[in-house]
């Protein structure tokens, strides 16, 4: 990738020891994506819970 | 398998369970530019000085950029101040990304769980912990951990309080802000974290004596030592002065914080203090004697400093991350046996 894919302007790579990564001088851009949905997880239900507690 | 990752302003480590020992990495948030020559490359590389090199610039990386600094007589770059990502910094991003895929490694499966430390808002200031919180996980979540934010100054609850059913007042002095948090039984009763820390000291102690910060740095970690008296002068006369006013400032803002109503009644409360900050000779001491005049609104059984205040945040981190991947397990397991017996 040489190209910035969010502004146009010139991708730089960086190492470290064995790792790399790269980003934009001009924008910033990382390409590390970040999630924006939201977590989804499912309440657990009072009959969940109960029995949760009698088997304790 | 599961970690733990102190993200500090300061210094970034790791904390995994190898057997018996947890086994901790740790490398310091910071770097330094100097100019790019064959001969310096060739010198850095077979010193094993870890470095970047970009254009016609080297960028010297970890516990090495500190004496570089103070040898080139140039300031280290940190890409994080206050606690959180630094916005006067612009390269913060891609370092802290390096600096962190150094120090976690690849996770050992898909999905491995991974808590990383995250301050508290702090109640002196008007800073967001959001962005630098978000943009962490999802450096990790793009490694392929399933990574979880926890409050740092729980995360030394879950380090230091286990014994004490993970109840009491967790303080982690850090280097770019102090996180407070007060725990009932593992829960959370009261938290939040003031904007200063050692680097606010070593800021104060560097513009009252005419030195540069890296120097007062380097001096408070090689050989320096609180005590009740102190003479006048120098940079160790002034980071007593300035240490002692940041613990009076963290005290101040626990008596307005807390309320009687938090705690129990006939509670005794433990508290531990760590964090890099705490380390030097005689904190513990000062700091006891301190909060003995103070009009905390609870009583205190004691006050403990953890064994290794560099290492605690990052070791909670880790106790949470192992205990959520211990339910995960034994859900999965509950499923597998209903799944069985259904066949």
């Amino acid at each position: 990738m040489d190209e910035c894919p969010r502004c146009g302007g010139a991708i730089e790579e960086l190492s470290l020891g064995d790792v790399s990564t790269v980003t934009c001088s001009r924008c910033g851009y990382a390409d590390v994506p970040v999630e924006h949905l939201p977590a989804g997880e499912e309440p657990e239900s009072w009959r969940d819970a109960f029995n949760r507690f009698y088997k304790e | 398998m599961a970690k733990g990752l102190d993200v500090g302003t300061m210094n970034i480590l790791s904390a995994q369970q190898d057997g018996n020992d947890t086994v901790f990495v740790q490398q310091r948030n910071s770097f330094v530019e100097i100019e790019y020559s064959d001969m310096a490359e060739q010198m850095l590389s077979r010193s094993e000085v870890l470095h970047i090199r970009k254009d016609d610039k080297v960028y010297v990386v970890g516990d090495d950029a500190l004496n570089f600094a103070n040898i080139f007589n140039k300031e280290t770059r940190r890409p994080m101040k206050h606690g959180i990502l630094s916005n006067d910094e612009q390269s913060a991003i891609p370092m802290m990304k390096l600096i962190i895929e150094q120090v976690v490694g690849e996770p050992a499966y898909p999905d491995e769980k991974l808590y990383f430390s995250s301050p508290a808002d702090p109640i002196d200031s008007d800073l967001s912990t959001l962005y630098h919180q978000k943009t962490i996980e999802s450096f990790l979540d793009d490694m392929g951990y399933d990574s979880e934010p926890i409050n740092e100054g729980m995360s030394v609850i879950y380090s230091e309080l286990a014994d004490n059913n993970f109840t009491g007042l967790g303080i982690s002095f850090g280097a770019g802000m102090t996180n407070v948090c007060l725990s009932y039984y593992a829960v959370p009763v009261m938290k939040f974290s003031v904007a200063r820390g050692g680097d606010w000291v070593d800021e104060q102690a560097a513009r009252a004596t005419g030195t540069p910060v890296d120097k007062v740095t380097s001096i408070k970690e090689d050989d320096f030592e609180l005590d009740f008296t102190t003479d006048v002068g120098g940079v160790e006369g002034a980071l007593s002065i300035y240490y002692e006013n940041l613990l009076d400032y963290v005290i101040e803002n626990i008596v307005t914080e807390v309320d009687e109503e938090d705690v129990e009644e006939g509670l005794d409360v433990p508290v531990v203090v760590t964090g890099g900050t705490s380390s030097p000779s005689g904190f513990e001491a000062l700091f006891k004697d301190h909060l003995e005049d103070a009009n905390i609104p609870f009583s205190i059984s004691g006050v403990t400093h953890a064994n290794e205040p560099l290492y605690s945040v990052a070791r909670g981190g880790l106790v949470a991350a192992r205990s959520d991947e211990d339910i995960d397990h034994d859900e999965a397991d509950e499923e597998a046996e209903a799944a069985a017996a259904n066949e």
